[in-house]
């Protein structure tokens, strides 16, 4: 089935064009919604260094690494979903975008279970309790507050994600997008991408730096 | 059309090195770096998001505009980390006070 331009565009390369140029700028504009926390965390890691140390020596590294191989395999997959139905593949395609959408949802569930962990030791947003009285650290409060605030907008732009690429397989199943107008998947996979490129940023701030 | 995209061997070359680059940072982290540990987790971060970039998203293959724009808000994420965190580094630890004389009156 193959698909006309809307009337406004010359033909369906341009309106393809106009669609990833309005992505990007969304994706630009995303990236300065996370770029305050990302300096906040950065002014606060430079003035308590021994708080953020004490915070990453308390982060599930386990649950945390295995997330961010799930979340690159996702990424891989929905990157060969776009390709494979470009090149005329869309059952591999649908396929491969939910396989994209069963690793975000696994994402999710661990992340869930790693705040469960947190929450359950007193490690919470706020910096008050049992955990913090017995770890008197200085920037202790300040690590655990940006660790939820920043992994949990991240979280939610996964869930985004998850229903985007969810609908978007259900269209690539339905013959609503094809090999000749494909780029309403190419958008969701961007999309997904960027959630990727954040947690590539987010694993060594809030897990590896400062428990070498 | 689809020699304008990528291979499906360039994508799995791709995804290869970032796992790589994921296990080396995981590696990386077990070892104490000292000052370098930050500097070196955060440059290896940013190769993986180069390579996620350049593959997966073929910033590469877009028109001037769409690179503009992410050029752009890198430039912006980049400039208001870093002088966030130059701004709190360079601030000199006020001195302690001295303590204060009780003026005697003779």
């Amino acid at each position: 089935m193959s698909r006309a331009h809307v009337e406004h565009f010359e033909d369906l390369d341009r309106q393809a064009h106009a669609a990833h140029l309005g992505m990007w700028v969304f994706l630009a504009s995303e990236s300065l919604l996370f770029a305050g926390l990302f300096a906040l965390y950065a002014a606060l890691r430079v003035a308590h260094p021994a708080g953020f140390a004490e915070g990453v020596a308390h982060a599930k590294l386990a649950i945390g690494s295995a997330n961010t191989f799930v979340l690159l395999t996702s990424s891989y997959a929905v990157a060969v979903a776009v390709r494979a139905l470009r090149t005329g593949r869309p059952r591999l395609s649908w396929r491969l975008t939910l396989v994209a959408v069963a690793l975000g949802v696994a994402f999710l569930v661990a992340k869930g279970v790693e705040y469960g962990l947190h929450l359950s030791e007193g490690m919470s947003p706020g910096g008050r309790g049992a955990f913090f009285d017995a770890h008197p650290v200085e920037g202790l409060a300040s690590y655990v507050t940006l660790y939820f605030a920043m992994t949990g907008l991240h979280a939610l732009h996964v869930a985004v994600g998850v229903v985007v690429l969810t609908t978007l397989a259900l269209r690539v199943r339905r013959g609503a997008v094809t090999a000749e107008a494909a780029h309403p998947l190419a958008l969701g996979a961007l999309y997904w991408h960027l959630v990727d490129v954040v947690w590539v940023f987010l694993w060594p701030m809030f897990y590896l730096v400062g428990s070498g | 059309m689809s020699a304008r995209f990528a291979s499906t061997r360039a994508l799995t070359l791709a995804w290869l090195a970032l796992v790589a680059l994921a296990a080396g940072s995981l590696a990386l982290s077990r070892v104490h770096l000292g000052a370098w540990g930050a500097p070196l987790a955060m440059g290896i971060a940013a190769v993986k998001a180069a390579v996620i970039a350049l593959w997966f998203m073929e910033l590469g293959r877009e028109r001037f505009s769409s690179r503009g724009a992410v050029a752009l808000a890198v430039g912006f994420v980049l400039l208001l980390a870093g002088f966030a965190s130059l701004d709190v580094a360079s601030r000199a630890t006020p001195p302690a006070r001295p303590p204060v004389r009780a003026e005697v009156s003779p």
